[in-house]
């Protein structure tokens, strides 16, 4: 059994944590550039302010119903996740954190009461350590478990966790559920598909797999058959809907040194931007991990992680440079590092920036050829040389932030004000 | 293991350290430097933290993912010694809150106090003659947000 954890309204409820008269209240994060809306508290939701609307478009509601709006801290949800993520692997194993508010965890061999039992301790502790309220769902599959969560967050009273362990209970929930609901499948298959007849994600499953698998693909092939129950490891990511993606993973022996983490984190960044441009997205902040061994007890433990802020873009050069930046933030010596991963945030479609933001940033177009290149020189050199110096500053940023929170648990200068 | 002649540093000729002795390693032999027997002579009081300086973390913060650092405004705390802009800082972690100061949000803002239940109320006690207590009514939008372990003061 896969369980889903997925913290509910992630960015609004880090704002809220840090800042209690937010609490309650309809709240909207904004995307880089403040230009539109990413992230609703539950109440923002309520009053019918859709996901991406612009920024505009909200500002009558100020006034109306004390709307309270948030440029985005990267910086904090960043951390906050890291936070969300530790708890996680301390409770549950075989933890895989999946975005920035979503981890799977594997939950085979308990009993059905022992998992119901073990899903509200975890909710439990990671309110009590964080401040924020997570949900979780539990399926045969990945691609179940996601409707579980859904169920979860949409049931109150479900407290929170919803344990699916009878592929065929599904049957009601996903005739309720459209096929652009269900997770992988953007805008585009969804409208191909009720074009064939199939509206909701009963009929997809119920669908013939070879058929789909003509018409579409082996991707939707295996969402079909995850839907059934069967577990097919290798999924795809989500594409149009997806706004964050994440790449890292453990070494396969502890480093100490930064020169030596740098090329793991350039291969991740590599990986995470073929991701990118695979949908023709670009990104706009990211945050770099970075952790010891928490099973190893006797060694000294760290665990850290770091936020860039950039304009939007999909270069690799430009990103892979940001990230090392983060990483220089993190890094502190005297640690045997375990792991190192890349979390891009705010995911836009490259179409939505003008073309000439990106020609004016760099000259360098991206390509495999360069991906091969920077791969190339890194190993020849072992460490991180294509460094670029030309990374768009973050104060230039920052004057586009205009109601931006301040880094509350990353920055001394900037620490929550309690009154004594 | 002993080195018959190790080369030897005057370092101060005003305190009671006058020499410290650095262990040898001319000939290509590692020493452990918790080893008991190297030449500065004394056990290392942490040998469960080898080649490691003393991390001020280890000390002040037993569960990372649910500490915080917060920044005082006030003096109602001040006779136990927390003041204005101090830094302190909170474990989430800790479930048992009675006696202890806690950060608490009352009506949706942050505040420092101690946290105590009397007759069945919560009350929250300021460390200062001059700040009343504050008595929990069912009206107030009350919670404790965590639990100070360590006062960061400078000097």
């Amino acid at each position: 059994m896969i369980a889903l954890i997925d913290c509910n309204n992630f960015y609004a409820s880090c704002e809220q944590v840090f800042q209690p008269q937010l609490a309650g209240k309809p709240l909207v994060v904004l995307s880089n550039n403040d230009g539109n809306v990413i992230a609703r508290s539950s109440e923002a939701k309520k009053l019918g302010i859709g996901m991406g609307v612009l920024t505009g478009s909200v500002r009558g509601f100020v006034r109306s119903h004390e709307l309270q709006i948030r440029s985005s801290n990267y910086a904090l949800y960043g951390d906050m996740s890291s936070r969300v993520m530790e708890t996680l692997e301390e409770l549950l194993p075989n933890v895989e954190r999946y975005s920035i508010d979503e981890a799977f965890a594997d939950l085979s061999g308990l009993s059905r009461a022992r998992m119901l039992e073990l899903c509200q301790h975890v909710r439990h502790r990671v309110q009590r350590h964080t401040g924020l309220q997570v949900s979780i769902g539990v399926a045969q599959t990945k691609t179940l478990a996601k409707v579980a969560n859904r169920l979860a967050k949409r049931r109150p009273e479900l407290s929170g966790v919803c344990i699916g362990t009878e592929t065929e209970s599904f049957g009601r929930i996903l005739e309720q559920m459209e096929t652009g609901d269900v997770w992988g499948i953007g805008r585009k298959i969804s409208r191909k598909l009720t074009g064939f007849g199939i509206h909701n994600a009963k009929q997809l499953r119920d669908a013939d797999p070879v058929w789909i698998k003509k018409q579409f693909s082996v991707v939707l092939m295996r969402t079909v058959l995850e839907l059934r129950g069967e577990s097919c490891l290798k999924l795809e990511e989500p594409e149009e809907s997806r706004k964050s993606l994440m790449c890292g993973r453990s070494f396969g022996k502890p480093l100490k040194e930064l020169e030596d983490i740098r090329p793991a984190l350039t291969h991740f960044v590599q990986n995470a931007v073929t991701r990118l441009w695979k949908y023709k997205q670009a990104t706009s902040a990211l945050t770099v991990y970075l952790s010891t061994n928490r099973f190893r007890k006797n060694i000294a433990q760290r665990s850290v992680s770091a936020s860039v802020e950039l304009s939007a873009t999909d270069n690799l050069i430009l990103l892979n440079a940001a990230a090392q930046r983060a990483l220089e933030q993190a890094f502190e010596s005297g640690f045997e590092y375990h792991k190192v991963g890349v979390l891009l945030h705010d995911l836009v479609s490259v179409k939505n920036i003008p073309a000439s933001l990106f020609e004016t940033e760099s000259g360098i177009k991206n390509s495999p050829e360069l991906m091969w290149a920077v791969r190339k020189i890194n190993a020849k050199f072992g460490r991180y040389t294509v460094a670029s110096a030309s990374v768009s500053g973050s104060s230039d940023w920052r004057a586009r932030s205009k109601f931006r929170s301040p880094a509350f648990t990353t920055c001394w200068n900037e620490l929550p004000l309690v009154q004594a | 293991m002993n080195n018959p002649n190790p080369p030897s540093l005057p370092l101060k000729s005003d305190g009671s350290i006058s020499k410290i002795w650095f262990a040898d390693d001319s000939q290509g032999i590692e020493l452990p430097f918790y080893d008991t027997k190297v030449q500065a002579g004394f056990p290392s009081p942490a040998e469960d933290h080898l080649e490691q300086r003393l991390d001020l973390n280890t000390l002040v913060i037993e569960n990372p993912s649910a500490t915080f650092f917060v920044r005082v405004a006030g003096e109602s705390m001040k006779d136990i010694g927390i003041t204005d802009g101090d830094i302190l800082v909170v474990d989430r972690s800790i479930e048992s809150w009675e006696n202890r100061i806690v950060v608490a949000v009352i009506d949706s803002e942050f505040t420092i106090k101690r946290f105590t239940t009397q007759n069945e109320t919560v009350v929250l006690e300021a460390e200062n003659p001059d700040y009343p207590a504050i008595k929990i009514t069912p009206e107030m939008d009350f919670s404790v947000w965590g639990v100070v372990s360590w006062t960061l003061k400078k000097l």
